[in-house]
């Protein structure tokens, strides 16, 4: 029998929670119901009016082009950024948990892209990649003779040279991440391993990683969530094009709704992202819990 | 059927051995050391003098500032820690937390390139040595701290190196535990023959197990000898009131010639000093000594008391059960001393005590070194091996002759 | 196998000196460069052989920038939401969290999954029915709307790093202040809170710097010029006529400049925080 102090608390601490709750049943739960049944219409987006449809949304993304070249430019554009995140965000936390002369300063130095702003980044870049008077041409035509690229114009480059920024901003993320865990790695383990005759790759593989495992499974869901989704960064820097070349899933709902004016189908473009990653996420995890339990 | 491994061990010696961290702090300075092979010896001493330094500087782990490593006759100082066919064993065991206890046993073998055969019969005999046979498929977090010391131990012995290294690898265990483990250690020295270096700031672990001690203090080599000789013979105030628990009683005071016969002086103490101690004392530079006598060689008279008795008030009685240790105060200052089985002591009670003069220690009051010649010969490079029914004990030899 | 490694050692260490400063370098120029080029004259600009640092040193970008965009009206725009989002965040957050790590009530595990839920929804999915709900409130174009959306984006993370914060707070004193005498809700702002400080300034900054740099909800939810914050007034810019390179850089160092100064501000903090809770920072 629960005291009368014991239920009075519990009806406080609930009470303390409901801001949180209310929170979030206006600012998610209501706007992903009403998102998932606003796809099921033809709504236009300046009238908001429109006849209900069904899935006829859904089946014409079956044949249209756009979904298919936005979905081939997301993947592309996340696979990319992650795995060259995790390999510079490697490489850069290895390094900066070493000691050496000035490395907290570096450590800061060198983490700062993720922390300025989007905007300015984006901004910034798209001058770097400026065709005339960008740097970028500038550098690698004194140094190497290479001819002026029209980074952001030309469709073949678009998508690279958006990535290049776009890992240039995250690998802090990684880097954050994974020194922490580094630096927590018995010094003892590494002399271990050297008496029994180990190479610094043997370190490396049979030290290091092992430590480093499980945050990998976390940091590759999480990044392909955040890559997959992300709209800004694409949308400062290329607007979708040069001819769609660098359009996303997110970047088409965008066009979709403001720019087709089809509110409802913005909305079908959207639910297929959520689905295509609840599916992805519940494989993916299902895999790594797997492989910790076999391995080793 | 226990393999043998006489025959592999090599002798280590460190030639001007110095090693220098930062601008100034000289952890390590050892002019010349042999250890010779297949040898226990210790490296005991407070933290900070340099003995887990030494360890790995002689295991690589470190490289020296100056001087020189040998094992045998080949110069090791620039020999990766993996070539000099060493094995250690950690303080925190250091056993790799993703490898099963199997895997952590065969890596070192793996990355030396042994047979598959071969690696499974080493892993195989450490296993009934230790008795891991259960383990094997477990991962360290799985185990026992006792287990997972016998697991590094193991991953040291299949190794079948020339020489172990051991950091303190008792120092994380409970007290009890570490008791069965030094007998462990011990018979484990016996089977396997090969050199070990241990290195502890515990007195007794160092006393239990070593043939030689090497006592260090701020990176010196203070004594490096068998233990009988150290803790009878102490070259120094430090080296002497390291060894021994209960520590040894010191107390300050002068050495004067009176009325024909050498004699300590101190308040309320007039000491003649006779027979073997006059024989071994060298001319001391100055009359300012130290006096030092461990417990079992003060000599509480519960009974009848000889007439140059000395009285001293009892301020604390612990009763250990085999013995009970008992502190006085005295004008000379705080005695202590240790008398067999419980005693019916009494607090505040006087009793009457004396010295025998046969354990008397006297070191130079200013310099700390002994003034008594060592009573045998010693630092014989000659392999001493102790009685193998020699059991680990807590409770030093008292009034031996 | 004799192995020398008094030479690799040194030689090692060099090199990840080499390539550390070397990774500075490249994450630092971008900005050096905004700088520099925001310091240089239109025809330096438009130069064939840019140098690095500017010939002629001059302040006429900013002065352009100050006087031909609404930047100052975008700036304090921007500041205003920001701060308000952050100490939303930082009030319900500390709400949220005393009420999950001290007290007891069915559905806390569920909530907790729920909050990490919320971060596999990509903003996109909420952007339409969000326009249309904030619409119909007639809240659109105000900072009100931003703030809401701002709070409900940055909760999750401030519920989730508050909570990790509450949790390493012995709960000897709560169990203290209740004998002094302190009801529940004094419990929390005179001993928890207090005790949760360095937290709760992380998370500050944290909704700060995001809802500062955040151009999505802005974009879809501000019409007007003077309600508009920087990250939407600056791309706007880019898109007028007359735009030109130099006042844009000067606006994006000016622009670039509180978080820069946040940014040192919480430089240790920040390793130590992101990374004990694998924390998911959503920007």
């Amino acid at each position: 029998m629960p005291s009368d102090l014991e239920t009075r608390e519990k009806w406080l601490g609930f009470f303390i929670f409901l801001p949180v709750i209310l929170l979030f049943l206006i600012f998610f739960a209501y706007p992903l119901f009403y998102g998932i049944g606003l796809s099921f219409y033809k709504l236009n987006t300046l009238t908001l009016t429109g006849p209900f449809i069904g899935v006829d949304n859904f089946r014409t993304f079956l044949s249209s082009a756009d979904v298919r070249n936005a979905l081939g430019n997301s993947l592309y554009w996340t696979i990319a950024s992650l795995t060259l995140n995790l390999l510079v965000g490697l490489l850069v936390a290895l390094a900066l948990n070493e000691r050496f002369p000035g490395r907290n300063l570096a450590r800061g130095l060198a983490l700062s892209s993720y922390l300025i702003p989007l905007v300015v980044s984006a901004a910034i870049w798209q001058w770097m990649f400026n065709p005339q008077y960008g740097i970028i041409n500038y550098t690698l035509f004194k140094l190497w003779g290479i001819l002026p690229v029209s980074w952001l114009s030309d469709p073949k480059t678009a998508m690279p040279a958006a990535i290049v920024l776009n890992v240039w901003r995250t690998f802090p993320f990684v880097v954050i991440v994974l020194l922490p865990r580094l630096q927590t790695i018995p010094e003892e383990l590494y002399s271990a391993a050297k008496v029994d005759g180990a190479s610094a790759w043997d370190r490396f593989v049979d030290v290091t990683l092992p430590h480093l495992r499980s945050l990998f499974v976390v940091l590759i869901l999480l990044r392909f969530i955040f890559d997959f989704n992300d709209f800004t960064t694409l949308a400062l820097l290329t607007g979708g094009g040069p001819v769609h070349a660098t359009e996303t899933l997110p970047l088409l709902v965008y066009r979709q709704m403001f720019g087709l004016a089809d509110t409802g189908a913005a909305a079908a473009v959207a639910v297929l992202m959520l689905l295509f990653l609840l599916i992805l996420a519940v494989i993916y995890l299902q895999l790594a819990n797997r492989g910790e339990r076999v391995n080793e | 059927m226990m393999a043998k491994l006489v025959g592999r061990s090599a002798n280590v010696r460190l030639e001007g051995l110095q090693k220098v961290f930062g601008k100034e702090t000289l952890a390590v300075d050892i002019a010349d050391m042999l250890i010779p092979a297949g040898e226990f010896v210790t490296l005991l001493g407070p933290s900070g003098c340099g003995k887990t330094t030494t360890l790995k500087l002689i295991a690589g782990l470190e490289r020296p500032s100056h001087g020189a490593i040998y094992f045998g006759d080949q110069r090791v100082t620039d020999v990766a820690p993996g070539s000099r066919d060493i094995a250690m064993v950690f303080q925190n065991y250091a056993l790799y937390p993703h490898m099963t206890v199997k895997a952590n046993l065969e890596y070192g073998l793996k990355k030396h390139r042994v047979a598959r055969d071969e690696r499974q019969r080493r892993i195989t005999w450490a296993s009934e040595v230790l008795q891991l046979e259960r383990l094997l498929q477990r991962k360290p977090r799985e185990l026992s701290g006792g287990q997972q010391q016998r697991v590094a131990l193991g991953r040291a012995m299949v190794r079948e190196p020339k020489a172990f290294l051991l950091d303190e690898p008792l120092s994380n265990l409970d007290a009890r535990l570490r008791l069965l483990m030094r007998a462990e250690l011990i018979r484990l020295h016996h089977t396997i023959d090969t050199t070990m270096i241990y290195v502890t700031h515990d007195q007794v672990e160092a006393m239990s197990m070593s043939q030689r001690i090497a006592v260090m203090r701020d990176g010196r080599v203070q004594q490096y000898d068998r233990p009988e000789v150290i803790y009878r013979y102490p070259s120094s105030r430090f080296v002497a009131s390291f060894i021994g628990s209960p520590g040894i009683n010191m107390y300050e005071g002068d050495l004067l010639l009176h009325e024909g016969a050498l004699r300590f002086v101190a308040p309320g103490v007039d000491l003649p000093l006779t027979g073997a101690v006059v024989e071994r004392l060298n001319e001391p530079a100055a009359t300012r000594v130290t006096l030092g006598i461990r417990p079992e060689d003060v000599l509480l008279h519960l009974e009848t008391a000889p007439p140059d008795a000395l009285v001293g008030r009892v301020t604390v009685v612990e009763s250990l059960g085999p013995e009970t240790i008992v502190t006085l105060e005295t004008t000379l200052g705080d005695v202590t001393t240790r008398v067999r089985g419980m005693q019916p002591i009494d607090f505040d009670a006087q009793i009457p005590f004396s010295f025998d003069t046969a354990g008397l220690h006297l070191f130079d009051a200013t310099t700390g070194d002994s003034i008594l010649r060592p009573g045998v010969s010693t630092n014989a490079v000659k392999a001493f091996r102790p009685p193998v029914a020699r059991v680990p004990s807590l409770v030093h030899q008292t009034q031996s002759g | 196998m004799i192995a020398n490694y008094r030479a690799r050692e040194g030689v090692r260490t060099g090199f990840i000196f080499t390539v550390t400063w070397l990774v500075v370098l490249v994450a630092v120029f971008p900005l050096f460069w905004a700088l520099s080029t925001s310091l240089r004259d239109n025809q330096e600009i438009i130069s064939r052989t840019p140098t690095l640092l500017p010939v002629d040193f001059t302040l006429e970008n900013y002065d352009t920038m100050l006087k031909l965009s609404n930047f100052p009206q975008q700036f304090s725009n921007s500041t205003i939401i920001a701060i308000g989002s952050s100490l939303s965040v930082v009030f319900f957050g500390s709400l949220g969290a005393y009420s999950l790590t001290r007290f007891r009530f069915r559905g806390q595990a569920l909530s907790l999954r729920v909050v990490l839920l919320t971060y596999l929804f990509p903003a996109v999915l909420l952007v339409v029915p969000m326009f249309i709900i904030l619409r119909n409130l007639k809240l659109t174009d105000s900072y009100a709307a931003l703030i809401i959306v701002h709070t409900a984006t940055g909760l999750p993370l401030g519920l989730w790093l508050l909570r990790a914060y509450f949790q390493s707070i012995p709960i000897e004193l709560d169990q203290a202040a209740m004998i002094d005498g302190a009801s529940r809700l004094e419990t929390l702002f005179d001993v928890l809170l207090p005790q949760a400080i360095p937290g709760m300034i992380s998370i500050f900054i944290f909704i700060f710097v995001f809802s500062w740099g955040d151009y999505l909800w802005p974009l879809i939810l501000i019409t007007s010029r003077s309600q508009m914050t920087l990250p939407l007034g600056l791309h706007t810019y880019m898109n007028d006529m007359g735009f030109e390179w130099g006042p844009l850089m000067a606006a994006t160092v000016v622009f670039a400049l509180p978080v820069v100064f946040l940014f040192t501000f919480i430089q240790s903090r920040l390793v130590r925080g992101l990374g004990a809770g694998a924390g998911a920072v959503k920007f």
